[in-house]
């Protein structure tokens, strides 16, 4: 078990969303300990934030634009992490740069895309657009910093799920050699110049040598000043390689609910002794920003990565009009995001940020319905992890009929309408009503399975 | 200005890896340059057209056999290769952290003023050399670079796009940008590679610049069992929306 993780999350509108929520639960499974580092957010909206020990709150007159001030916020990183066992930030944000950059102040590597943690040092990652998964573990000390994927985490309320084949991929703890084992050829222990300074982490593997740099100690210090109990504590940090001071001040909140929790029967949760540290941070002007500006999305649709339900078609719709014009409404009664594959972007029936495949995004949606699309295998890539696939496709013989769980030889215009039609008949308004009854039926069908695999 | 862009090579990404007693086996893959570093190639050969005082050198850490390729990146339009040669190791066992170290010891005797990476390679897609690399260089670095707009003495305007943002810098050089352009629809022709015929390769041997490896981090590949699905067929849609929704 992993003692003391650090996330790093940001709110929107001074509000987290339901993933960093997620990626929060997926790392308390193997965490004893969780800190969350948290930008562009204040007291009450880190308040909301849940299975969390402490929350390093920063203070700054105007919200951190990350791409602007990443330098800055690194190097506050930098100093953060040698604290913690584990360092995580989601792989889809910036902030997957930012803990790239500070791995390298310490001389650390990152494992991205993980999307499961098996033992201590076990991180399970997808390479090759999700066609291979790999086992990958650290050979140095901790820190380790990991970027998680999460939207390969399929249920991260019912815990990591450890399938029979990742079981016997572990040994001890180790990784089995019976399989492609590769130790990467990394050095621990080089000093790296940052701002003109060396640094250098202390470990007992430190093998990787450049004989032209020095090692210095003292560049990342650590400071704070409690505020509330007026009790000086360290445990905060003091970044001076580049001339920042921080300081940070510590509100100690005994019971945030103001509630007596029974301590035998205390769920993750309510955690009653969470502590609040705030960080001054600096903004500088590193980077000038000439120009902002933000690019029109469709708010009816939810993001094609986070969606509960996919629909995608292929260039048997022909034009961008066509393409719009019929999946666009279906979409909204769904509550679904629009997808697209290779060829539908090739012919300029959509754009492409909307692909799915190798090539395009990867998702894991509850429901993925397929118009038109005959299953390549790049195409199949990108949806293999939804949870249901159906097909529809006048051809019986596309491949994709093979790799769905149902499937409609029907004209998919048809179907489009008659979806619709039966939507509206039933008064289906509300989305989280659909989503409910598709877990349901999912979860049905799941138990149907299994019971006929007993019998 | 000196312009450093780093180029991965990788097996092709099109065609899926297969294990063989668990190693994964690329018998029938190709190399090919990873398609987001390309595109980072092209996008800056065109910038180039602006600008033509620039010189464009590709940085390729791979293994000799690797070579044949490097002959198509000169004929897209770049000045000269710096090909660095992985004898004796393994090129795919040489991950992000290292890959930063052998750079940043060429971009600081080179000295560059820009260093272009992409946002990830297609293969193991980890993203880390970029970052590592503004670390290790100590200067400033902008990523979701998705366009270069202008160029003056000292400083570079680019374009980031970030999700529904677009957001234009100016960033002082030298620096670093992580990349994703668009693919290029610009072919390599066979007049492009004659022109190329006399540009130069330099090539370095990773082995003699003093670096002592050890490994970081290990791994086991496996492929992940493909879910068992019910293929059943439905008539019509109201089977099919009662099957989900109902």
């Amino acid at each position: 078990m992993i003692k003391n993780s650090l996330i790093i999350l940001e709110a929107k509108n001074n509000k987290f969303s339901s993933d960093d929520q997620k990626l929060i639960n997926f790392i308390s499974k193997s965490s004893e300990k969780i800190s969350i580092l948290t930008v562009n957010c204040n007291y009450a909206c880190a308040k909301t934030l849940k299975k969390v020990n402490k929350i390093y709150l920063l203070a700054t007159k105007i919200p951190i634009n990350i791409v602007r001030n990443n330098c800055t916020f690194a190097l506050l990183v930098a100093g953060l992490i040698l604290d913690y066992d584990l360092v995580v930030a989601d792989v889809d944000s910036c902030y997957h740069n930012v803990i790239c950059r500070a791995a390298a102040a310490v001389n650390r590597y990152v494992i991205s895309n993980v999307y499961n943690i098996l033992d201590d040092n076990i991180f399970v990652r997808t390479i090759h657009a999700g066609k291979i998964n790999q086992h990958v573990g650290f050979e140095c000390g901790k820190p380790w910093l990991i970027s998680v994927k999460l939207s390969l985490i399929f249920n991260p309320d019912e815990g990591l799920t450890t399938t029979k084949q990742d079981k016997d991929h572990k040994c001890n703890g180790k990784l089995n050699s019976n399989v492609e084992t590769k130790d990467q050829n990394v050095g621990i222990g080089v000093c790296n110049n940052i701002d003109g300074k060396d640094k250098r982490t202390n470990d007992s593997k430190d093998s990787l040598t450049d004989n032209n740099k020095t090692v210095r100690e003292g560049v990342i210090q650590h400071e704070v000043i409690v505020s509330d109990v007026g009790v000086q504590e360290s445990g905060g940090v003091n970044i001076n390689s580049v001339g920042l001071e921080v300081k940070s001040c510590e509100i100690k909140s005994k019971n945030i609910d103001g509630k007596k929790i029974n301590k035998d029967i205390k769920p993750i949760e309510a955690i009653s002794d969470v502590k609040y540290l705030i960080i001054n941070f600096p903004i500088r002007k590193q980077i000038q920003l000439l120009s902002y500006s933000k690019i029109e999305v469709d708010p009816e649709l939810p993001e094609l990565s986070k969606a509960d339900i996919v629909i995608a078609g292929g260039r048997s719709f022909g034009t961008e009009e066509n393409f719009k014009t019929w999946l666009r409404p279906l979409a909204i009664k769904l509550g679904a995001a629009i997808g697209a594959t290779r060829g539908a972007v090739e012919l300029g029936c959509a754009p492409a940020e909307l692909q799915i495949g190798s090539a395009g995004l990867i998702i894991s949606p509850k429901l993925y319905i397929a118009f038109g699309i005959s299953g390549s295998d790049h195409h199949m890539a990108g949806v293999k992890n939804a949870k249901t696939i159906i097909a529809i496709n006048i051809d019986k013989d596309a491949t994709i009929m093979s790799m769905a769980d149902y499937y409609l030889t029907m004209d998919m215009f048809d179907v489009i309408s008659g979806m619709t039609k039966w939507l509206d008949d039933k008064k289906m308004t509300n989305i989280n009503c659909l989503i409910q009854n598709l877990d349901k039926n999912q979860f049905q069908s799941d138990e149907q399975e299994v019971k006929i695999s007993t019998n | 200005m000196k312009v450093g862009v780093t180029a991965k090579i990788i097996y092709d990404p099109e065609i899926e890896p297969v294990l063989n007693n668990g190693i994964l086996c690329y018998e029938k893959s190709k190399r090919v340059i990873d398609p987001i570093d390309e595109a980072n190639i092209a996008a800056i050969v065109k910038f180039k057209e602006t600008y033509p005082s620039m010189i464009i050198t590709v940085i390729c850490l791979s293994k000799e056999s690797d070579s044949n390729l490097l002959k198509h990146i000169l004929g897209m339009g770049v000045d000269e290769i710096m090909f660095i040669k992985t004898i004796n190791y393994d090129d795919s066992i040489i991950d992000g952290l290292t890959r930063a170290k052998v750079l940043k010891r060429l971009i600081v005797t080179e000295k560059y003023d820009l260093v272009i990476t992409g946002k990830s390679s297609s293969d193991n897609n980890s993203g880390f050399v970029g970052p590592a690399l503004a670390t290790f260089l100590g200067w400033c670095q902008l990523y979701y670079v998705c366009e270069l707009v202008d160029k003056s003495v000292d400083q570079l305007i680019v374009r980031c796009k970030l999700r529904n943002r677009i957001m234009t810098f100016v960033a002082k050089l030298p620096c670093v940008l992580v990349c994703e352009f668009d693919k290029s629809e610009r072919c390599v022709s066979m007049f492009d590679l004659i022109r190329a015929k006399n540009k130069k390769i330099k090539v370095k041997f990773m082995n003699k610049l003093n670096l002592i490896y050890n490994s970081c981090v290990s791994v086991v590949n496996y492929v992940g069992p493909n879910k068992v699905r019910k293929k059943k067929a439905l008539n019509d849609v109201n089977s099919l929306m009662t099957t989900l929704f109902s």
